[in-house]
């Protein structure tokens, strides 16, 4: 793909899109707009072939420009405004995990939450629990250090515990 | 205020999502262990943490472009590999010296051809084409070149050719270029619609004669 050979692109594309479309789709919550971003992505990763180092691995470099171009799409989104990119949780009374077990195994509830996170927890969760990624890999493709990552998807897990938590009281579990 | 369901410690909490994915270091694996052992409370969050991964596993999102989206990379690989070919013809000049020498001909050949297709009319029907001889116009040939920009609607298309006075003759070609029409040449010449395309730079990013 370096040399500019377009049948290496279509075997990356195949391989890669379906991963990257998914990321994508999680951080904007929007299938069109992450179909667009998915086109910029694979673009910029046929012109950047030949920069790509090896010093990580292809679905890190690639999952890494995604997260950029993501960001982007949601600054033009809102201009103006600026990417919430580790937003505070309250530190109030949250539940235990044991009362959210039973809400947490309802598919509906769970993606309900998870689509209130912000766009950086969404994101954390989606790594480490959709695509199995370890927490420094995760850092490498945010761009932000490993302690963040973790602090990200514990706030992020308080705040689907609280959400899940909110649906069990309101009677919707 | 903490449930009395055994030890807490915050470091080992915040490894437990990866113990759960199942790729931690074995140091940390072992310490995540030995730590589940001897607390109820991080056996609760792993309990939780492996039923919120499945159901992310489970989510069903919308699906992939697949190869429809593969075929639209490829031609805006294409288009950007022709775009970086005609930025490099224009710096050593190639284009400009072929541009500059064709398109006085092009255009005295629409020009010809206009005339003649009036004169031929007229011969044919005794009459000479008025500006409200839709069939005759619509057979007029392209004098001009236009590009759209990408967000412009087709309500923006059509005000903009309207107050040109212009048509659609055919296109796009692959470069996302349209070749226009004047839809009354005794009404509107080639550089009052030009003019007024070019005026509208939100909607024509590019206006020139054929």
């Amino acid at each position: 793909m370096a040399n500019g050979d377009e049948s290496a692109m279509d075997e990356f594309y195949r391989l890669y899109e379906g991963r990257v479309f998914r990321f994508i789709r999680s951080k904007l919550n929007d299938s069109f707009d992450a179909s667009d971003v998915l086109n910029e992505v694979m673009f910029e990763v046929w012109r950047s072939a030949s920069r790509f180092e090896g010093r990580s691995s292809v679905s890190t470099w690639v999952l890494g420009i995604a997260h950029h171009k993501a960001i982007d799409r949601i600054r033009r989104r809102k201009p103006g405004e600026s990417v919430e990119l580790d937003p505070e949780i309250a530190e109030d009374e949250s539940p235990n995990a044991a009362e959210t077990l039973s809400a947490a195994q309802d598919a509906e509830q769970v993606r309900h939450c998870v689509d209130q996170l912000s766009e950086a927890h969404r994101s954390v969760v989606h790594l480490a629990f959709f695509e199995d990624l370890p927490y420094g890999q995760i850092a490498d493709i945010v761009g932000c250090p490993e302690g963040t990552v973790k602090t990200r998807m514990f706030h992020a897990k308080k705040a689907l515990m609280k959400c899940l938590a909110g649906l069990k009281e309101m009677g919707l579990s | 205020m903490m449930a009395d369901n055994g030890k807490r410690d915050e470091n080992l909490d915040l490894l437990l999502p990866w113990y759960v994915n199942g790729t931690l270091e074995a140091g940390e694996r072992q310490a995540v262990e030995a730590y589940l052992e001897e607390s109820a409370h991080a056996r609760d969050e792993v309990e939780l943490l492996r039923q919120l991964r499945q159901q992310v596993k489970e989510q069903a999102f919308e699906n992939s472009p697949g190869e429809l989206g593969l075929q639209r990379l490829k031609r805006e690989i294409k288009q950007d590999a022709e775009q970086q070919k005609g930025s490099a013809d224009r710096m050593t000049g190639k284009v400009l010296t072929v541009a500059s020498f064709w398109r006085p001909l092009a255009v005295a050949a629409c020009l010809a051809i206009v005339v003649q297709a009036g004169v031929m009319v007229g011969m044919n029907t005794g009459m000479i084409p008025t500006g409200g001889d839709v069939t005759i116009a619509r057979k007029a040939p392209a004098v001009m070149q236009v590009t759209f920009a990408p967000d412009a609607t087709e309500q923006d298309i059509r005000e903009v050719l309207q107050s040109a006075g212009a048509s659609i003759a055919d296109g796009p070609t692959a470069l996302g270029i349209y070749n226009l029409r004047l839809v009354d040449p005794n009404a509107t010449t080639v550089e009052e619609a030009l003019a007024a395309l070019r005026a509208n730079d939100t909607v024509v990013t590019f206006a020139d004669r054929y």
